[in-house]
């Protein structure tokens, strides 16, 4: 199997090869070099959502979660059809002004953030719709919140999200997407059927791993360099309805770090996470790992099998909670995640 | 971040071990991931069977901006040990996005 080195040592094989993306040097110099601003004439493309130019919508684009960069855009698009995407980006070829999409401006070093630029705001794209039973379609600005709140109503839900119902689609299958079941379903990105993206051409094209594979792969992961991922078909698997989980204390790193790798190869919970603590009353460390299963009913979950070889010192009791439930358990952390 | 398997007991240690690395720590989780079962490319895990995803949040209050460089130096030595082991950096959190990193 071909194994890059960088992302840029794939970037250059595959853009050999991908017609669809034979702009992207264009792309690039747009992307970091640019220094012009934005005329505001009637170049201005046509598009059903709005550019805004006002200093209250530029700020609000100008800082991301990590608050360690404020750079603000010249404008920011508040699209309101997926159309509206590829004729921003073709303007702002034109006039050599860089862009950049933000989600729900979860990066901490200002990844998301565009000096001079536009931001395409993508909460205003966010629509959901079921397609069959094994997969729906999102709108990058749609949350995974949203996903779940329509397929969780037909017993479905992807298999892998990232631990945040309140990020957004595009964000998280631009960043890759890591959860506490990545140990059985891989990344975010690994449980995606097809994309909507735009390039740096500026063209909207769909892409898959049967149609246009580069550009495909490119944009998965591709934190929005290769493409901005304007909507996305996911993987559905029936919905569990409970989660139950329990914590598994130790005492030092490398039973700890043991028992860890023994669950993730076994993979005999679907939720597998793992925390260092302080020691309490004393300096030093403890060290946790959280289990959980997923299931029908609660009171048939038997742990017993599942800890048999395990090393640690002692358990807590198993908590059961809804799987809607179990779904909500990071977003108020991750709501200001520095703080808390 | 990503850090092979193989070397994960060692970084996790001297993290531990390091005052500047731990202080103001609000989270530190871990998960161990098969990287068998991560398939897209631009996903950049290391190359080992095993990986440790390390999450580690710290916080510099506001108020005592002559510690933030400080904390970001601090931050960016972890990154150059992370890629040191063989490791990645998973790119929405990384310390640093510019055009040669990429």
């Amino acid at each position: 199997m071909f194994s890059p080195g960088t992302r840029r040592d794939f970037l250059r094989i595959v853009s050999a090869s991908a017609v669809s993306l034979s702009a992207l040097p264009e792309w690039g110099r747009a992307w970091w070099f640019a220094e012009t601003t934005l005329p505001r004439s009637k170049d201005l493309p046509k598009i059903d959502g709005a550019l805004i130019f006002n200093d209250e919508a530029r700020e609000r684009m100008a800082t991301d979660i990590g608050g360690n960069f404020h750079r603000l855009p010249v404008a920011v698009l508040r699209p309101r059809s997926v159309e509206d995407v590829p004729k921003v980006v073709h303007f702002a070829n034109k006039n050599g002004v860089r862009i950049a999409m933000r989600g729900q401006g979860h990066s901490q070093y200002g990844q998301t953030l565009v000096q001079d630029g536009i931001v395409i705001d993508s909460s205003t794209l966010n629509a959901v719709r079921l397609k069959d039973e094994r997969t729906v379609d999102a709108q990058a600005g749609a949350s995974w919140g949203e996903v779940t709140h329509l397929t969780l109503a037909q017993g479905l839900t992807p298999p892998a999200m990232g631990d945040t119902m309140t990020l957004s689609v595009g964000g998280i299958l631009s960043a890759g997407g890591v959860s506490n079941s990545s140990h059985l379903f891989g990344g975010v990105v690994d449980n995606v059927e097809e994309l909507d993206v735009v390039t740096g051409a500026g063209d909207l094209l769909r892409c898959s791993a049967q149609r246009n594979k580069g550009l495909f792969e490119l944009a998965l992961a591709g934190m929005g360099q290769c493409g901005l991922i304007v909507g996305a078909r996911l993987r559905l698997a029936p919905a569990p309805r409970w989660v139950v989980r329990r914590d598994l204390e130790y005492d030092d790193l490398t039973t700890f770090l043991s028992d860890h790798r023994t669950l993730a190869i076994q993979a005999p919970v679907e939720h597998l996470g793992g925390y260092v603590l302080p020691r309490e009353g004393g300096p030093g460390w403890r060290f946790r790992i959280n289990i959980g299963k997923f299931c029908a009913s609660p009171e048939k979950i038997d742990f017993g099998a599942v800890e048999s070889g395990l090393h640690f010192k002692s358990h807590s009791e198993p908590i059961a909670q809804s799987f809607s439930d179990y779904l909500q358990r990071e977003v108020a952390r991750n709501a200001a995640p520095w703080l808390r | 971040m990503f850090i092979p398997g193989s070397a994960a007991e060692e970084f996790v240690a001297r993290i531990l071990a390091t005052p500047s690395e731990v202080e103001g720590m609000t989270r530190f989780s871990l998960y161990t991931l098969s990287t068998y079962k991560f398939t897209r490319p631009m996903f950049m895990l290391p190359k080992a069977d095993l990986a440790l995803n390390i999450w580690l949040f710290r916080r510099v209050p506001i108020a005592d901006k002559s510690r933030y460089p400080e904390a970001v130096a601090a931050v960016r030595s972890l990154a150059e040990r992370v890629l040191a082991a063989s490791g990645k950096i998973y790119p929405p959190y990384a310390p640093y996005f510019t055009q040669p990193d990429w």
